[in-house]
């Protein structure tokens, strides 16, 4: 069993690199801002080889991916041994 | 429990190069992230002490092997060249600056900031003191004691997940900018080198999001100049503590058995 097929993490919306969009994205909370970073984690999976899920709120930015060719049953236990 | 003939073989080394023994045990009252801890013979107590947490006890055998690796480094050096590390009294005095000029905790009463700034220094102090050595005792056992990896990984996966927990939005609310960052660099490096070891690009990630990849790039390359003995314990410590800012709290005495 893969224990990490899941992984996930948040950071407050504040806290995303600015320096990492397009310039024109780089204002916190605008349209496009959610945009380029989703967009930047997408092709951040895309590196990985992952499926992955990106949800910008005004507040936080949400961060999960699974691994490709995981079970998802596997998962599930998986993240109740390890309580979270 | 019973530990396996490689560990035997690490407890035995520690006894032999030491003259003292290891007294292994479960302690719950270790703090997450903390899974387990060595504390040297000194002051009269004729034995080391490693403990591990009831929850790791899985691992113990890797837990064990990785403590005792690093008391077996600092004696493998001559008496002379053996220091211990605390740290000057600016530390807290810094810490406790950056406590009361903190939104989160500048309103605190002045025991509680003291106990908050204490908790900051014993936490950076403590992650500089292990995490880049620690990374040159990790590789070594990796290379050299394949039946550890399984442990091993499950204790790096572990650390991994709990570091990412701390970029979220409560702690950074409550924890001062320049002790998050320093966090944060050293998290980042030890993230990046376990990524590149397991094949989890993904561990990186939430550091390349929040800015403090580089930083963590910057500490591994401090690493990459020094080649992974004992003799450059010292000076690697000193050289992180450097850059992320600090370095001015570390205080070198010669080791006191």
């Amino acid at each position: 069993m893969n224990p990490n097929a899941i992984d996930s993490f948040s950071l407050p919306t504040g806290a995303f690199d600015v320096s990492l969009l397009p310039l024109a994205a780089r204002d916190v909370g605008l349209s496009e801002f959610n945009a380029a970073v989703s967009e930047f984690f997408t092709g951040q999976f895309r590196e990985m080889g992952v499926n992955g899920r990106v949800v910008v709120a005004p507040e936080t930015i949400q961060v999960t991916w699974v691994k490709s060719g995981s079970d998802p049953i596997e998962i599930g236990i998986d993240r109740l041994q390890r309580g979270s | 429990m019973s530990l396996s003939s490689t560990t035997q073989g690490f407890l035995k080394e520690v006894e032999s190069s030491t003259g003292l023994g290891v007294v292994v045990e479960e302690d719950p009252r270790l703090q997450a992230p903390l899974l387990a801890k060595v504390q040297v013979a000194r002051r009269g107590i004729p034995f080391h002490r490693v403990a591990y947490h009831p929850s790791a006890q899985g691992m113990a055998d890797y837990l064990v092997c990785y403590q005792c690796a690093f008391v077996i480094r600092l004696h493998s050096l001559p008496a002379t060249e053996r220091f211990d590390l605390t740290d000057t009294p600016v530390a807290q005095e810094e810490c406790l600056g950056w406590a009361k000029a903190h939104p989160a905790s500048a309103s605190l009463p002045a025991d509680r900031q003291a106990g908050f700034a204490e908790f900051l220094r014993t936490s950076l102090m403590s992650m500089v003191r292990s995490v880049p050595v620690g990374l040159w005792v990790d590789l070594d056992l990796r290379s050299r004691f394949p039946e550890l990896r399984i442990p091993q990984e499950q204790a790096i996966r572990r650390q991994i997940d709990t570091q990412a927990q701390i970029l979220g939005p409560k702690v950074r609310q409550n924890v001062p900018a320049p002790a998050l960052r320093a966090n944060a660099a050293l998290n980042a490096a030890f993230a990046k080198v376990w990524a590149r070891e397991l094949s989890e690009p993904g561990w990186t990630l939430p550091y390349l999001a929040d800015g403090s990849s580089t930083a963590g790039d910057a500490l591994l390359a401090l690493q990459d100049d020094l080649l992974p003995t004992p003799t450059n314990d010292r000076r690697l410590i000193q050289s992180w503590a450097d850059h992320l800012g600090f370095g001015h709290w570390l205080r070198w005495t010669p080791h006191s058995p």
